[in-house]
């Protein structure tokens, strides 16, 4: 079976005072259409990187990256980059201005004229996905870190790409909003097509979301194991099998 | 901020009646040390027979068409040289060379080339702020978050876009501070250019009128002068700025 996006021999590494240390060695990975995949590790283990690279931000030594078997070189609206900063939202428009950006942007790309109450239509439905439709006007530094992120999050569903990265998305805020965040990001997945590679260090996390984990280590970055993950949904934070799953994977990060 | 308006007020009041009785005590003759009365009554006379109008008039209209070219200007070089490597270099050059040099010192020369007409005020200000301008638009090019950049790239905006959209209103702090200091030295700019250059038709501006009124030894007149630059000084730094600063950087969070 030919895989939706692969990774052949991806590798990086970057320059220090140390001397060259290897971010990425040999990455190979081959990912599903329309699955939740998670890349877990330790920090430094060259995760972040990795999406990057997938994202087109860097670009890999060797090696290929390859969507429908088609060579990918560049970033593209087909994968959006959904950031763990605050500021990744534009502070100068408000709520819907910074979802309309990507309506726009989704628009032009595909060579398709909307008129403004489309886009305001189009922005108002993503916004409403992340249940913040009262909030349209605010402008970002009057909402809470929790409420950015959904903001952002419904950008990042606004450009309408297949492929959604996301680069610790919720690391930033108090546990209670992660929870509710993960629970939103699980539901939505579920409601739409999408391929979501999520890259985090927080194990339930991953357990929580995804349907397939890749387990990184560091110095060199590679892959040590790829887990699947067929806990059905709703998942359980406290069930014995997501626990099962937890101990599993922390005894084999530790490794 | 009301508080601070009151303060003022006070102030300016104990201050003014300070200067009152001075000039009634009789220390000084009232030739070189008017009373506010007399100073009032040279400013009422002077607004009303409409000569001070128009050199009000002339200097602010000089100064606004100086600002609209120097920010055009300014616009137009930061953002080359945010684009371009060389281009950076040579703004940088340029910037570096011709920023400390104050504009009073260029006008001789400026005397010789251009005369002493309006173009020749209008370049000592364009001068004396486009280089604050391009110093600072290029500090808030250059220190917009990177994610900006990636953000850019992901949602594929062009040149254009990416400079409309993003890079100017994410450095909009600097282009305020730029603007406020670009204001503070045209200011100084053209009182002084105007008092250098003269008059074309009796209508030189303010700088000109208070250095007219000193020859013929009218200290109210020079005073009357004084205090509208002052107004207009203040008025523009505490209303316009700072209306400017509410709608935009305030209001999006960007200014605490």
């Amino acid at each position: 079976m030919s895989s939706y996006l692969e990774l052949k021999n991806i590798a990086k590494s970057f320059n220090t005072e140390k001397g060259k240390k290897i971010a990425l060695k040999d990455i190979n990975l081959q990912i599903k259409k329309n699955e939740f995949l998670t890349i877990l590790g330790p920090s430094g283990c060259g995760k972040s990187t990795l999406l990057k690279i997938i994202a087109g931000f860097i670009k890999s030594e060797k090696g290929k990256l390859l969507k429908n078997e088609q060579l990918i070189e560049d970033s593209g609206l087909d994968r959006i980059m959904l950031f763990q900063e605050f500021e990744q939202l534009f502070s100068w428009q408000t709520v819907i201005d910074n979802i309309s950006f990507a309506v726009k942007a989704s628009a032009k790309n595909k060579n398709i004229k909307l008129t403004k109450r489309q886009i305001k239509e189009k922005s108002l439905k993503y916004l409403n996905e992340v249940k913040l439709k009262s909030y349209q006007d605010y402008y970002p530094h009057q909402l809470s870190g929790g409420m950015k992120q959904r903001v952002a999050l419904a950008r990042t569903l606004a450009a309408e790409g297949e492929i959604m990265l996301m680069d610790e998305p919720f690391g930033s805020v108090d546990s209670q909003t992660r929870q509710e965040l993960q629970q939103l990001l699980a539901q939505l997945w579920q409601e739409e097509d999408k391929t979501i590679i999520f890259v985090t260090h927080d194990i339930r996390e991953a357990v929580f979301l995804s349907e397939r984990i890749v387990l990184m280590k560091n110095e060199p970055g590679e892959i040590i194991e790829l887990v699947d993950n067929k806990l059905p949904h709703p998942r359980k934070r406290s069930s014995r099998e997501f626990n099962q799953l937890f101990e599993q994977l922390q005894t084999r990060l530790q490794n | 901020m009301e508080n601070k308006y009151r303060q003022r007020l006070v102030w300016v009041t104990v201050l003014a009646l300070f200067w009152q009785l001075t000039a009634w005590s009789g220390l000084f003759s009232d030739l070189i040390f008017p009373g506010l009365d007399q100073i009032f009554l040279a400013l009422l006379k002077s607004l009303k027979d409409g000569t001070l109008v128009k050199q009000i008039a002339f200097s602010l209209s000089i100064i606004i068409q100086g600002l609209i070219i120097a920010a055009a200007a300014a616009l137009i070089l930061a953002l080359t040289a945010y684009f371009s490597k060389y281009a950076d270099g040579l703004i940088d050059t340029l910037t570096a060379l011709a920023h400390p040099l104050p504009g009073i010192a260029l006008m001789p020369l400026i005397l010789i080339w251009f005369g002493s007409g309006k173009t020749a005020i209008l370049i000592v200000i364009i001068h004396s702020v486009l280089w604050p301008l391009i110093l600072n638009l290029s500090t808030g090019f250059n220190s917009i978050p990177d994610i900006y950049t990636l953000i850019a790239k992901n949602y594929r905006l062009n040149k254009l876009e990416f400079m409309f959209k993003i890079l100017i209103p994410a450095s909009f702090p600097y282009f305020i501070s730029g603007l406020k200091i670009a204001w503070a030295r045209s200011w100084r700019a053209l009182i002084s250019a105007e008092m250098l250059f003269g008059a074309i038709n009796s209508l030189g501006g303010l700088g000109w009128y208070i250095f007219q009124k000193r020859v013929f030894f009218d200290l109210p007149g020079v005073f009357a002068g004084i205090i509208v630059i002052i107004f207009i000084g203040v008025t523009v730094e505490d209303f316009i700025f700072k209306k400017l600063e509410t709608n935009t950087v305030r209001k999006w969070g960007m200014l605490k």
